[in-house]
């Protein structure tokens, strides 16, 4: 029997059968009243600054921190799948469209910031100036990678702002509901500086920083002034239990309300447990293998599709994630709503095809090197090694390079490289750049030199507003993405969570972790 | 004691620390470009270039080294990229957690390894011996994070007695001190064993017995201190180990030591922390070989010094 730490968790299951009594100590004290909630998290996050190069880690705990002007409404969205994107009120109760740049929004009144400051419109430009996020010199240049380029905010009364893209953007309104753009207070931020704020976060959302002990726990009070109605959590922590056998116990134990980054083998186990229940799916991120286009060896086109058509997804789906996940039609996602096609089959799965083609392009057995950073996407390294043998039975010669870091990966030599997609906001726009196109890594570090035709269409798409025009454009593009195959999605990058059961939350397609009022409370 | 020889060996650990550093200097920058890992792919190339110039990536690397040392003599040890802050900060604030497990699982280590081990040597070949030679086996053999995980199958999913991980009370210590100081225990009790045996068979033992001595008295009075030279030896070297941290231990109990932070420093590329954190560590290391060499003279006034040179 190979003992691995996932085995021995498993073994868990048959002699702890009996384990979940009531009566073991629960770590977790209940609040007199409003319960704690304890979230057991694979790592801490190393700031705490909305627009600081966000990572996973950072904005699962931001969310709940700050709040946004505009805000998407996950729950509604979950309820009708084909609707698309829903925006609703935040920290703005209205907007309005003033020309193809330029956003007018009506700012709530009565808010207040974590420690007393009244939020008002001096907040949102000071939020969105040109010394914290778009100027020569900005604190977090980062920033503009998601928000694009907006010009200094227009104050037109104390409750009224205009927000101003430096070009014609389609999608601003979408750019400000995303995390990135969450607001802070001016006066905080002063007096605390950029490295103080980021250690010490002051929002308007329904948690309030308490304490930060490094490698260990955060802690947020209930911030009872919330605007959106008074949080039905006392205090929320944030536990850092970096081993998932760790997080499983303790859940298992009562330590833990919820338990991040849970993968389908423990599942069972989970379930088992009285009072215990899996929850998450898919998120908006797509697992990539990209191609370096201008690589001998797989600069045709027509091997590029071979290598794509070789690939049995469904299998890969069913053996790592047990069939949890969905395979993308394209390099798109539902909640792009009107700009999704649903017909696509681009990732479709056709051996003989592929062997056909490979054939077609001459290929000779010229070895084809793919790099993949060990460890870094879950189950990452098990899928590249599936996809491996896939390539080799369609008569490639493929060789795995597994490497520790990217900066070894672009080292001069690979043809083939692991990647993820993940759509900040559910726009082609939604990774920084329109996917592939002019500024993305496929262009700069990918060789995808043979793109002309596809900036065309996108210089047009990032400007076009008219929603028929948009969707033409996409499809346009997807086209060409579709015969240049510069990469190939797998599947969507799914999220899980164990969760105690009397727990009614639910959890986002992104990394985000929502606690406000409508999507956490607790069952009596 | 010759004060020169200290004063040599201190100078020695010196100079031993400025090479390590350089060497932790030119490694960490040839070994991949932070930037790559610190921001997304999908970060511009002007943003990028923004960064580069902030964290002083910019300059030439010789530019960057001779800064760096300046630096560490004005003690200031660089900055961690992700939160801006100061990185001996950032690493000091993780030693007492190390410090605090180091010491309970060296306490374990020795109450088990070398009252263990003298136990065995003075049941040779009984049961009680094999028992804790098995016990010894089975300490080595055993992968940390295995009886990591036994343990908290054992003690919070079966018994419920425990919490399965984290710190700030004392039965959050119970596990992880207990994993390490099995994995301490183990070459204590063998080298114990063996050494108590060795000095039990010397004439100096035949005598005490011959001048009708209590035997316990022998063995504690004559015996042990005999026996104590390889048994600190392997002491120092598992604390050093131990302050250095216990990645494998602290990441199966989220214990927030220096392990795990040197663990994620390496991963993100910081290079001030993971600095900082290896000179901590030989600084450590370095200490306790000082001291390990000072206590032998102590111990067995045999080995004494002369004009820098052990005889």
């Amino acid at each position: 029997m190979n003992f691995t730490r996932r085995r021995v968790t498993q073994l868990a299951a048959l002699f702890s059968a009996t384990a979940v009594l009531p009566g073991i100590p629960q770590v977790n004290a209940q609040g007199a009243e409003r319960p704690t909630l304890v979230v057991a998290v694979n790592d801490q996050p190393a700031k705490l600054e909305p627009a600081d190069n966000p990572l996973a880690l950072d904005m699962r705990v931001t969310y709940s921190v700050f709040d946004t002007l505009i805000r998407r409404d996950y729950l509604t969205e979950k309820a009708n799948p084909e609707g698309g994107v829903v925006l609703v009120p935040g920290l703005a109760t209205q907007w309005r469209r003033i020309d193809e740049r330029t956003v007018e929004l009506t700012l709530r009144e009565g808010v207040r910031f974590h420690n007393g400051d009244p939020f008002t419109a001096e907040d949102v430009a000071f939020t969105f100036s040109q010394e914290r996020l778009f100027g020569e010199k900005a604190m977090f240049p980062s920033a503009k990678t998601y928000l694009g380029e907006i010009e200094p905010v227009e104050v037109i009364d104390p409750l009224t702002v205009r927000i101003r893209s430096r070009a014609a953007d389609p999608v601003l309104e979408l750019r400000l509901a995303d995390p990135v753009g969450s607001v802070i207070g001016k006066s905080a931020y002063a007096a605390g500086g950029p490295d103080g704020f980021k250690r010490h976060p002051i929002g308007t959302g329904p948690a309030k920083f308490v304490n930060w002990k490094n490698g260990d726990s955060l802690l947020f009070d209930a911030y009872d002034d919330y605007w959106g109605g008074r949080p039905n959590f006392s205090s929320i922590t944030y536990r850092v239990v970096p081993e998932l056998a760790a997080r499983v116990a303790g859940l298992i134990n009562g330590e833990y309300d919820i338990a991040l980054q849970i993968s389908p083998d423990q599942f069972s186990l989970i379930e088992a447990a009285p009072g215990l229940t899996v929850r998450g799916g898919p998120i908006d991120n797509l697992q990539l293998i990209w191609f370096v286009c201008n690589e001998s060896v797989v600069s045709d086109k027509r091997l590029r599709q071979a290598m794509s058509l070789a690939i049995d997804r469904q299998l890969i789906v069913d053996s790592l994630w047990a069939g949890k996940t969905t395979i993308p039609n394209s390099f798109q996602i539902p909640s792009f709503g009107s700009l999704y096609n649903p017909d696509r089959k681009d990732f479709s799965y056709d051996p003989e095809r592929a062997k056909a083609l490979v054939k077609e392009a001459g290929y000779t057995g010229d070895i084809i090197t793919i790099r993949n950073v060990t460890g870094y996407y879950p189950f990452g390294d098990e899928m590249i090694q599936v996809v491996q043998k896939m390539w080799q039975d369609v008569g490639l010669n493929v060789k795995l390079e597994m490497v520790e870091s990217f900066s070894q990966v672009y080292t001069p030599g690979r043809a083939v490289g692991t990647g993820s997609a993940n759509f900040l906001m559910p726009a082609p726009e939604g990774l920084g750049y329109i996917l592939f196109g002019k500024g993305s890594t496929a262009q700069t570090r990918h060789g995808f030199v043979t793109a002309d035709n596809l900036n065309a269409v996108i210089d047009e798409l990032k400007t076009s507003a008219d929603p028929k025009s948009r969707y033409d454009l996409y499809q346009q593009a997807l086209d060409i993405l579709a015969d240049e195959v510069p990469a190939t999605a797998i599947y969507l990058m799914p999220q899980f969570y164990g969760v105690k059961s009397a727990i009614h939350w639910t959890p986002y397609p992104g990394y985000w972790l929502d606690f406000r009022p409508d999507n956490l409370s607790f069952a009596n | 004691m010759n004060l020169r020889y200290v004063l040599s060996r201190l100078l020695g650990g010196l100079l031993t620390l400025l090479l390590i550093v350089t060497l932790t200097f030119f490694a960490l920058r040839l070994s991949g470009d932070p930037i790559q890992v610190l921001l997304p792919d999908t970060t511009p190339q002007e943003v990028v270039e923004l960064y580069r110039e902030r964290w002083g990536l910019d300059q030439p690397l010789a530019v960057q080294y001779v800064k760096y040392v300046v630096g560490i003599f004005h003690g200031d040890f660089g900055l961690a990229f992700s939160d801006g802050r100061s990185a001996l900060q950032v690493v000091l604030e993780r030693v007492p957690a190390t410090a605090m497990l180091a010491l309970a699982a060296i306490a374990i280590g020795v109450i088990c390894g070398i009252g263990g081990g003298i136990v065995a040597a003075l049941n040779r070949n009984s049961a009680i011996d094999r028992a804790v030679i098995a016990f010894a086996v089975f300490g080595y053999a055993v992968p940390n994070f295995f009886f990591g995980i036994l343990l908290i199958l054992l003690f919070t999913v079966k018994l419920g007695w425990l919490p399965s991980s984290g710190s700030g009370t004392i039965w959050h210590l119970i596990m992880p001190a207990l994993t390490l100081g099995l994995w301490a225990s183990t070459p204590l009790a063998r080298i114990t064993r063996a050494s108590v045996l060795e000095t039990l068979g010397q004439p100096y033992m035949v005598t005490v017995r011959a001048k009708g001595l209590p035997y316990y008295y022998g063995v504690f009075r004559h015996a042990l201190p005999n026996a104590a030279i390889p048994i600190i030896t392997i002491l120092g070297l598992n604390f050093g180990t131990l302050i250095g941290g216990a990645v494998i231990t602290e990441t199966v109990f989220a214990w927030p030591g220096i392990g795990r932070l040197t663990v994620s420093a390496v991963a993100n590329r910081e290079l001030a922390i993971v600095q900082v954190i290896v000179l901590f560590v030989a600084t450590i290391m370095v200490s306790i070989n000082l001291v390990v060499d000072l206590l032998y003279t102590w111990i067995d006034p045999r080995i004494s010094v002369v004009s820098g040179r052990q005889k």
